[in-house]
This record gives C-alpha cells, sequence and structure tokens, in this order.
C-alpha cells in the first residue's frame, strides 16, 4: 500500500467557513481517503493569500477549518492563532496525512450504517458506542473538581477502571461521563424512527451537529452553561461512616428506618424522600443529589450502546430480544428478564448489595465493568429535575445549579413549593406528552416515535427528561417495558429506576410520578452526582 | 389466601405481552406457561387481549405442578438459601448438622446419646423446626 505524505485538492468554495474540498487528479475523495472526523493539517493558497491549520473531515468531503493557526494576507503574516481568510476563486487545498487521519491504517469498526452517515466522532477522551469503554471517559485534569482523582488504568478504555475516578475522603467511586450529542430518529431525520445516534462533544464539530439535528444532552447543563461532562456515583450510596458514599456491596441507604436509614448519616437527617438531598450534599462542595437528567441521559447512552451492539463483547447485558441493562427486578435477588443475574442479599426482604450483581458487567448502563451499576431495579432512586404542584407539571430549567438547590418547599432555592418552583422550573403545563395526569401505570416504547427530537426549549427538556411524547407508550422490549407511573401530585418527587420487585417495570427508563418530598419509603435511595468545574 | 394462576405469555421481537398492573408476583415460566401469584382469586381482568384469554387458575395438584414450580421458581430458591441462612446464622456449620444428624440416626437405632447430646439435638430441632415453619410460611405466602 502506498501511503501519501500530502494530498493536493481544491475547492471553489467561498467565504470563511467549511469547505468542500476536490481530490486534485480525481483519485479518492477527502471522505474516502481520511477518517471521518479526524484532524487534518492543512494549507490553503488563495490567490496571493495564505492559510494553515488544523481541520476536520465531515462527510461529503467537507473540511471543516476547525483551528486557524496562522495566516499570510496581502503580505503580513499573522501566527499563534486567528481567524479565517475570506476565499474567493479557486483554492489549492493541501492536506497532510498523519498516522491517526488516514483511511488506509487500521482504523476503529464502522460502528453502524447510521455512524457512516451521520458519524460519530471518538476523541482521545471518550469512548464511542458499540465499543470498549462506551458513553465513559476521562475528564480534562484541569476541570476535575478537587477531592476526585483516577483509579489505576482510568486512562485505559479496556481497563474495567476506564472512566472511573475516587473520591477519597468518602471512598466513593464515580464514573466520569463525557459531554454527547444526541439526535434522536423520526424517521425523517436521516435516521430510522426511535434510533439514537450519540456524539462525543467536540468544538469543531459543534456547527455541524447542530445543522444535522443533534442537541447536547440535557445531563450537561448546569447553573446556565454546559459542562464537559458530570461525574456519577457508580453505586447507589451506602453509609460509610457517616457519609453517603458509592461503594461497592454498600447497604443502599434508604427513607425510612427499618432499612439502612438516612437518618443513621452524620446529620441524623429525618427519614423522607427530601433529605437525601442534604445527604448527597453533605459529601461536600458541588456534590448534588443525582438528577432525573442524568438518569435519562445515562439511559440514552445505554439505549445508543444496545442499538449499535450485536454481541456481548462490549456489551455483557447483550440479547436479542432484552437488550439494556439487568438488575435486581424479580423480587427474588434476580432479574426478570435474564435468569444468569443474582445478587447478594443486604438483609431487607429481597434488596441487594448495591454493585453485588453478578456477572456484574450486565448490571451497568454500558454493559462494561466501568459502567453505572444498578440503574435497573434494586432500589427507586430521587432524581430531580421534574415537579408538579398538583395542576401543572415543571421541569428544572438550565439556569439552576444543582448543587445550590435545597431541600425544602418554601425558599426560592428550594426544590419544593410555589417559591422554587417560580425560581428553579419552568412550566410545563397541565399534561406534557406521556404525562397526562392519568393516575395509571404506562410502559415505555411504542413502535411510533417515542422520543422528540428537538433541539431545544419544552420539547427538549422533557426528552432530556426522559419524558415520551404522548404516542410514545405502550411497551416495547427495546425499552424495557418500563414503567412510567403518569401522577400528578403536589410537591411531585420524581424517582427513577425502580426496585427488587417491579419486575419488567423497572429498568434505565423508569419514571414514578406518585410520590411527593416527605414520603418516607424503604425501597427509595439515591446516588450522588458532580459537575467538572467546566 | 394466596393463589396461583397461570397464562400464556407472549413475547415478539418487539413486544413482551404480559400480566401488567397485577399486584402479586410472578414465580416462573415453565414450558409456555407463566405462574403468578396473586392475592386473592380474583382473576386479573383488562389486560392485554393476547394473553387474557389464557388466564386461569393453575391446578397445583396436576402433574407434579406444585413440586415442580418450587424447582423452578427464583422466589422458591430464595426461601430454600434463607431457611438455610437461618440454621447458620445459630452457630450451626454444616459439619455440626452432618454431626447432628447422624446422632439422632444412631439415637433412631438405639445408639445411646449422652444428656448433653440430648439437649444439644433438641436445641438443634427447635432451630430447624423454626426455619421449616418459616419457609413454609413463605411458601403458602407464594400460594404454594
Amino acid at each position: 500500500m502506498t501511503i501519501p505524505i500530502t494530498v493536493v485538492g481544491s475547492t471553489s468554495t467561498a467565504g470563511t467557513g467549511s469547505l468542500s474540498v476536490i481530490f486534485t487528479g480525481g483519485a479518492g475523495s477527502l471522505s474516502t481517503s481520511f477518517k471521518l472526523y479526524s484532524r487534518i493539517p492543512y494549507s490553503l493558497q488563495n490567490g496571493a493569500d495564505w492559510e494553515w491549520g488544523l481541520g476536520t473531515c465531515l462527510p461529503g468531503n467537507v473540511l471543516a477549518r476547525t483551528q486557524v493557526n496562522s495566516k499570510r494576507v496581502s503580505g503580513v503574516l499573522t501566527e499563534g492563532g486567528t481567524s479565517a481568510i475570506s476565499l474567493s476563486g479557486t483554492t489549492q487545498v493541501v492536506l497532510q496525512v498523519t498516522e491517526t487521519n488516514w483511511d488506509g491504517f487500521a482504523q476503529e469498526t464502522n460502528l453502524a450504517t447510521e455512524l457512516a452517515t451521520i458519524g460519530v466522532y471518538s476523541s482521545l477522551i471518550a469512548a464511542p458506542m458499540g465499543g470498549p469503554g462506551a458513553g465513559m471517559g476521562i475528564c480534562t485534569p484541569d476541570y476535575v473538581p478537587a477531592g476526585l482523582i483516577g483509579l489505576s488504568g482510568y486512562t485505559d478504555r479496556m481497563n474495567a477502571n476506564f472512566g472511573n475516578y475516587i473520591h477519597p475522603a468518602s471512598g466513593s467511586i464515580m464514573c466520569f461521563i463525557p459531554r454527547f450529542w444526541y439526535k434522536w430518529g423520526t424517521g425523517s431525520n436521516g435516521l430510522a424512527v426511535n434510533q439514537c445516534s450519540i456524539v462525543q462533544h467536540e468544538p469543531g464539530l459543534q456547527d455541524f451537529l447542530v445543522a444535522n439535528g443533534y442537541a447536547v444532552d440535557r445531563m450537561f447543563w448546569n447553573g446556565g452553561s454546559i459542562k464537559s461532562g458530570v461525574f456519577v456515583d457508580k453505586y447507589l450510596c451506602s453509609n460509610n461512616a457517616g457519609v453517603a458514599a458509592s461503594i461497592k456491596n454498600g447497604n443502599p441507604l434508604s427513607a425510612k428506618a427499618t432499612h439502612n436509614p438516612v437518618s443513621g448519616l452524620t446529620g441524623a437527617f429525618p427519614n423522607a424522600l427530601n433529605s437525601v438531598i442534604d445527604a448527597a450534599k453533605a459529601r461536600g462542595y458541588g456534590f448534588f443529589c443525582s438528577s432525573r437528567f442524568i438518569f435519562a441521559g445515562l439511559a440514552r447512552l445505554s439505549y445508543a450502546h444496545s442499538q449499535q451492539s450485536s454481541n456481548a463483547t462490549y456489551c455483557a447485558y447483550y440479547d436479542a430480544t432484552y437488550n439494556f441493562p439487568k438488575g435486581c427486578t424479580n423480587n427474588a435477588l434476580g432479574d426478570t428478564n435474564d435468569g444468569a443475574v443474582l445478587y447478594t442479599s443486604d438483609g431487607f426482604l429481597s434488596c441487594g448489595k448495591t454493585g453485588s450483581g453478578t456477572p456484574f458487567a450486565k448490571t451497568t448502563h454500558n454493559g462494561q465493568d466501568c459502567g453505572v451499576a444498578d440503574l435497573s431495579g434494586l432500589m427507586w432512586e430521587v432524581t430531580p429535575g421534574l415537579s408538579s404542584n398538583g395542576t401543572n407539571f415543571y421541569v428544572i430549567k438550565t439556569s439552576a445549579d444543582m448543587a445550590s438547590l435545597t431541600s425544602g418547599n418554601t425558599l426560592s432555592s428550594d426544590l419544593w413549593g410555589a417559591s422554587g418552583l417560580s425560581s428553579n422550573y419552568d412550566s410545563l403545563g397541565t399534561t406534557y406528552g406521556a404525562l397526562t395526569a392519568s393516575s395509571s401505570l404506562k410502559l415505555y416504547g411504542n413502535a411510533a416515535q417515542v422520543f422528540s427530537e428537538a433541539q431545544t426549549g419544552n420539547a427538549w427538556s422533557a426528552a432530556g427528561a426522559g419524558i415520551p411524547l404522548v404516542g410514545g407508550v405502550g411497551g416495547l422490549n427495546a425499552f424495557g417495558n418500563d414503567g412510567l407511573y403518569d401522577y400528578r401530585i403536589s410537591d411531585a418527587c420524581s424517582i427513577s429506576g425502580g426496585k427488587w420487585n417491579s419486575t419488567s417495570a423497572a429498568g434505565i427508563w423508569s419514571l414514578y410520578m406518585n410520590n411527593n418530598n416527605v414520603s418516607s419509603d424503604d425501597y427509595i435511595g439515591f446516588r450522588a452526582a458532580i459537575y467538572p468545574t467546566a | 389466601m394466596p393463589k396461583i394462576i397461570e397464562y400464556k405469555k407472549l413475547i415478539t421481537p418487539d413486544s413482551t405481552y404480559e400480566l401488567r398492573d397485577v399486584e402479586g408476583t410472578e414465580l416462573c415460566t415453565i414450558g409456555d406457561t407463566t405462574y403468578f401469584v396473586i392475592p386473592g382469586t380474583a382473576l386479573p381482568t383488562g389486560q392485554a387481549a393476547e394473553i387474557q384469554g389464557s388466564i386461569q387458575l393453575a391446578d397445583l395438584s396436576a402433574n407434579g405442578l406444585r413440586a415442580k414450580i418450587k424447582a423452578e421458581s427464583p422466589h422458591c430458591n430464595l426461601v430454600k438459601v434463607r431457611r438455610k441462612q437461618r440454621i447458620f446464622e445459630k452457630g450451626y456449620t454444616e459439619e455440626d448438622q452432618i454431626a447432628f444428624l447422624h446422632i439422632a440416626a444412631g439415637q433412631g437405632l438405639g445408639v445411646p446419646i449422652t444428656e448433653s447430646q440430648s439437649v444439644a439435638l433438641a436445641t438443634y430441632v427447635a432451630v430447624c423446626k423454626e426455619a421449616n415453619d418459616w419457609a413454609e410460611a413463605q411458601y403458602v405466602a407464594l400460594g404454594l
């Protein structure tokens, strides 16, 4: 095989944007010769003017001018990062082949037909769907919150600790989920109905992704800005010397005196659901009770990973019919859809110890040991994000800072109560999508479109919280036949995932809206999360 | 009094038609029949048309069905495990229990035992009876 050092082409694209490139001599094309979304050092000669930079190979033989390093305009050289020159007429394009951008070298497995068309970008810090480490990644070191450090092997996609961090002060293990974009298939937007395409974030791709119908997942919005990812507890919280911590084989905390109560933590929190807000924060600055957006975002990742997996190699829970994460759901320490899964009892009814499921990888969001565990069954989780005043449904604003929201129902900072709803939530109206206050159990999934494809607004927020479209329910194996309990009670506290005896209604999509902020239940726990500093 | 009902669950590549929103527990599926315990005797209504017609009370006495369910159900397996645990938790190891079986068997054959062995055996039997009673109550709760 002959591998060129450089490739020469041309473009007639005018202006300062991306270029449509044609190879000189007609041999090959940009899209077939270079790896999609790879970085390509380039030079442009437009008359007497020059530009040098780093481009990105996009579908359709398009080169994005991702980073302009220098230019020479009218004889004046500008170096050290600058703006693109405005092109006119014909421009000569010289592209440099590297060890990572040339498609003649061994490359990562093509993930799916859709990805070949729309594309999934794999950066150095995140892992693509269907492969090792899917949905996980490494946080930019400068952005790692104080007190968190990577576990041994956390940079290796093949390692059980990929993307896993420890908070030594509490002993908590947390998983880093890097920012991603998603696009939900409508059947007319380039994706089949209910196909979910996930693309890891890359600044140079942003315009392309927006133009092609992708949206940043709601889980990465916090305090009015988009974060580079989020750290999520790998396990449900248990009591570690008075601190709510994410530890393998811990006995999951609940908000009731009879079952590993939160009242046993330092702080002696009352045994009520709103107490877990304070219990999560007590781990340290920046921590908060993981949200409904994070839970639903992990569900989206899992769903896309399932669609990209055709065997158990990188998706241990793979099954031709029941292709979703398994858990403690059958009221006998096992999984309703997989007889091979077994948990160790925590001593209370049929509840297991968190992280004790075997095979462990079947119980994580990405079917690998590195993933987030026990999102299906075991214990319901308090997941702030949705609420109600008995009349309207509400979804938390993107401007709200999760770590600043408080547990009461009187203050403007509170997660509940009129003042808190007004300050921190957007109203979704009396009904929204499949939430119609029917006081009934609905099941996730339908042959019709399940979630909105919206990129902004309430439709995007609702999809971000995992609220199906009105026709998106009825039950489908691909969605685990997970339950949606459609209630609209005052001071509603959204809970996610199901519990040890929820059978098929438990699952990574499950959402129940029938509890309020002061409920005290032995089957509802929580996990904590923390955003990176940027 | 809990009762066990049976029905034919239908699983297609896209959908699973099974009992929804019914109080009770699915015990197991044997062949093409799924067994489900409900708290009373009223058969579930309002289920998917694909399964509604197949719902009926199970005849546990036919073809050793009770024993088959006990063998197949993960819930019954859990009862068995926990019955053993209740005895272990009283301090009796596997070896201890084998020793008591030997003592009891010998006693049945007329082999004399000491007073301390007799007291220990009686204590062990009481622990076993408590564990058995507990397990039996669980089976009753499961309709078995």
